[in-house]
């Protein structure tokens, strides 16, 4: 069965989703967007962005706002406001249904909307790689019969089985995922580009009942802009005395402007609109460069936002609802993302609303839910958990080494080499972590295990691999195996993601709390260890080849070495102190070697230069080898 | 001795279905997987070509206004200035959209304007447009002609 996918057929914007490997995805549109205008131009059959770029030039036979036409009667309200606005001709057709006018051919507003399906179903189908044929649309609660049949008409047009007709809030809501579980009541508040929709929602058993709908199918993000534009336009005529409303040039700068800054300030809390030369007075070039912060944002569309207070009321008392009773607040439309919208919300609502969707997604998304659910590929994929908090061991220096990270999913597995901290080591302890901190005492043990009888030999050389291995339902195997002699040890931890939400968020939060300490304790004891490194492997040198050193060196370097481990081992050592002695201990180790090499070159070159490559590796201060914790193969 | 019990038939059948549905399911997953591994190699190579696209366009508002400036000032100076620029965004792959004269093109051209001139011919270009490889980066903002004089 080929994919179902999902059209959020908008008033001004359309979206495409289809479920991906249990998730619903948008498919961007060829133009590379998540969203199109819901425009066309039957005569050239042009939709989206392109119909939009030659709107003012072909005005008469450009049509926006279609949804709006669809299944109503010519003499009906919605028919004879939008012919106010629309600048294309609308006419009484068959059973005094409103039709469209363009160039002597008329157009029913389902062969228009099956113009905006038609491109859906190709871009989906460029991006599937491979022909689509069904598909979930939605329309708004309150659409009746006839408007409902007229959508579905329209996908039938342009070629696609409508599997459903979906209400938008029911969509919008499975996207937010509350289909699961629990019965409650859902508020659907959805501010989108040129109408506003309020609905209460009813869950149960998986079951969605819209209680009522409400809105002002003339309010929308446009109202906003042409606020800001009206704003900017009087600010400048104030200090210029230009009126650049004449100028459409002008005017199409402020109106990008306008956009852009409005979208500004949903994250920032002033914005300024520089646009050089934007007009003349006198032969003498204007500029306008106007600050905006989001207090005069608001200030500015405050009636607009308030104007969707009253039908929300109406709503709740149409559902014979209280506030309290609603469980969940959610939104949807890019105008939401204005803080200030946020916020009138939660105030009228006494609740914060769920923001987690891409609201200008949701209902395109939740579409391709719904049509996953029809295809089968929502209830049988897996729905795959990811670990919490990341897994990992304890490692030289009581840092945690993470093996899992934190929302890998599962099943998933991982091994790593490690190796031992000092010389003739027998055992090594595997200590199993789970958190986010760099040391590991900051962490939750999970368990622990001692991997003995690994044969004596100096530090680092012995390889111990350790295995992550955490299935589908969260149990984590971690073994060790020491690689010479095929000795191995294991554990099985339950339940390694099974922890409380209030658990994870803790130390989640916790994590981000100590990050600053974390790190310095974690660099202190990086260097600590290298610090070890260095004494240890200098010794071993001078042990092994100490003959080729004159006496004094030996001693200044001995004598490094030994002042290095006294700092170490001072119970109020700091970074700063560890790493001046580390650097002096090194660059004398450094000096000395190098007269060694220097040395050896030229006994080499005496013995008829020799192979380059050669060189003995050994007396250089190689601080990264064999430290325990660091991956050795 | 424990008696051996032998699955009835009913038992197997179910077993058989659960098998072909686990089958369906994997399938069903690795050809998910298979997809978005062909895409992600595609989108791989997009973004590395049309990395700069962002960055691009918000060069492309300054360079507006310098030529806005230049409109005013008529410098020498500047002028070199300018198309020292436009070499430079050229050598990342941005083309400049003739559109003056042209006859108007949605792919390409955005009507800000409808005024008098030569009947579907862009009369003038508001902010020009531009092409990085072979997308179109942000199409030419253009007054057309209505075809009366």
């Amino acid at each position: 069965m080929s994919k179902i996918i999902g059209i959020d057929l908008g008033t001004t914007n359309s979206a495409i989703a289809v479920m991906e490997a249990g998730k619903a995805k948008i498919i961007p549109t060829a133009e590379g967007k998540n969203t199109f205008p819901s425009i066309v131009e039957p005569i050239k059959n042009l939709v989206g962005d392109v119909a939009k770029r030659q709107m003012v030039l072909n005005s008469e036979n450009t049509i926006f706002s279609v949804k709006r036409l669809m299944g109503q009667k010519f003499s009906g309200k919605q028919a004879q406001k939008t012919k106010e606005i629309a600048p294309y001709d609308i006419e009484a057709g068959k059973d005094g249904l409103a039709i469209i006018k363009i160039g002597g051919k008329t157009y029913t507003p389902q062969e228009i909307s099956a113009k905006i399906l038609q491109k859906a179903k190709a871009d989906a189908e460029a991006y599937l790689g491979g022909t689509v044929t069904d598909a979930v649309i939605t329309v708004p609660a309150y659409f009746d019969d006839s408007q409902r049949q007229a959508t579905k008409q329209a996908g039938e047009i342009a070629g696609l089985n409508v599997q459903r007709i979906v209400n938008e809030p029911t969509a919008a809501a499975l996207a937010y995922g509350l289909d699961k579980g629990k019965n409650e009541t859902v508020v659907v508040y959805d501010l989108g580009g040129g109408t506003f929709d309020v609905s209460i929602l009813e869950l149960g058993d998986g079951v969605f009942e819209v209680k009522s709908t409400n809105g002002d199918t003339f309010l929308g993000g446009d109202d906003f802009d042409h606020k800001i534009i009206e704003y900017i336009v009087s600010e400048f005529k104030k200090e210029n005395g230009v009126d650049l409303s004449l100028d459409k040039q002008a005017l199409q700068r402020i109106k990008d402007a306008a956009e852009k800054a409005k979208i500004e300030l949903s994250s920032a809390t002033e914005t300024e609109i520089n646009q050089p030369f934007i007009t003349q007075r006198d032969g003498n070039p204007l500029h306008l460069t106007l600050k905006i912060t989001r207090a005069k944002l608001e200030e500015l569309v405050d009636d607009l936002i308030q104007k969707t207070i009253e039908p929300c009321k109406k709503a709740l008392a149409d559902a014979k609802i209280e506030k309290k009773q609603i469980a969940e607040i959610i939104l949807v439309g890019g105008m939401t993302r204005m803080p200030k919208v946020q916020q009138v919300v939660k105030d009228f609502f006494g609740k914060e609303p769920n923001k987690s969707v891409n609201p200008d997604e949701a209902v395109a998304l939740g579409a391709a839910i719904q049509g996953g659910v029809i295809s089968g590929d929502v209830k049988d994929v897996l729905l795959l958990d990811v670990t919490p908090l990341t897994l990992g061991i304890e490692t030289m220096g009581s840092v945690m080494t993470p093996l899992i990270e934190r929302n890998t999913t599962v099943p998933s597995s991982k091994s790593q080499v490690f190796s031992t901290a000092s010389d003739n080591q027998p055992q090594v302890e595997i200590h199993i972590l789970q958190g986010e901190r760099p040391m590991a005492a900051d962490n939750k043990t999970l368990g622990s295990f001692i991997l003995d009888g690994i044969p004596a030999a100096p530090r680092g050389i012995p390889q111990i691999e350790v295995t992550f291995d955490i299935d589908a339902n969260g149990i984590l195997n971690v073994s060790a195996k020491d690689k010479a002699t095929g000795k191995e040890q294991k554990i099985t931890i339950k339940n390694a993601t099974n922890l409380s939400d209030e658990e994870v968020e803790r130390m989640k939060q916790e994590a981000e709390k100590y990050a600053e300490d974390d790190k310095k304790k974690k660099e202190l004891v990086d260097k600590k260890n290298e610090a070890d490194t260095l004494i240890i492997q200098t010794r071993k040198v001078l042990k092994d080849s100490g003959d080729k050193f004159d006496s004094t060196a030996k001693e200044e370097i001995e004598k490094s070495l030994s002042e290095l481990e006294e700092e170490l081992k001072k119970p109020d050592t700091t970074l700063e102190s560890v790493d001046a002695k580390l650097k002096a201990a090194t660059e004398l180790v450094q000096k000395h070697a190098e007269a060694l090499y220097k040395a050896a070159g030229e006994k080499d070159k005496k013995e008829e230069n020799k192979s380059e490559d050669e060189k003995p590796e050994d007396g250089k201060s190689d601080t990264k080898t064999a430290e325990e914790g660091e991956v050795v193969e | 001795m424990v008696k051996k019990t032998h699955p009835s038939n009913k038992e197997i059948e179910k077993i058989i279905a659960r098998a072909d549905e686990h089958e369906q399911n994997y399938k069903r997953v690795l050809a998910d997987y298979q997809n978005q591994d062909r895409r992600f190699k595609e989108t791989q190579t997009q973004i590395v070509k049309f990395a700069n696209a962002v960055l691009l366009e918000k060069i492309l508002l300054n360079l507006d206004s310098l030529e806005l400036a230049q409109k005013h000032l008529k410098d020498a100076g500047l002028e070199i200035v300018i198309k020292q620029l436009f070499e430079t965004l050229k050598t990342e792959g941005l083309q400049l959209i003739e559109s003056d004269g042209k006859i108007f093109d949605p792919l390409t051209m955005d009507c800000i304007e409808v005024v008098a001139g030569k009947k579907d011919h862009v009369v003038s270009t508001l902010t020009k447009g531009y092409f990085l490889f072979d997308k179109v980066l942000r199409p030419a903002k253009v007054k057309v002609g209505s075809g009366e004089k």
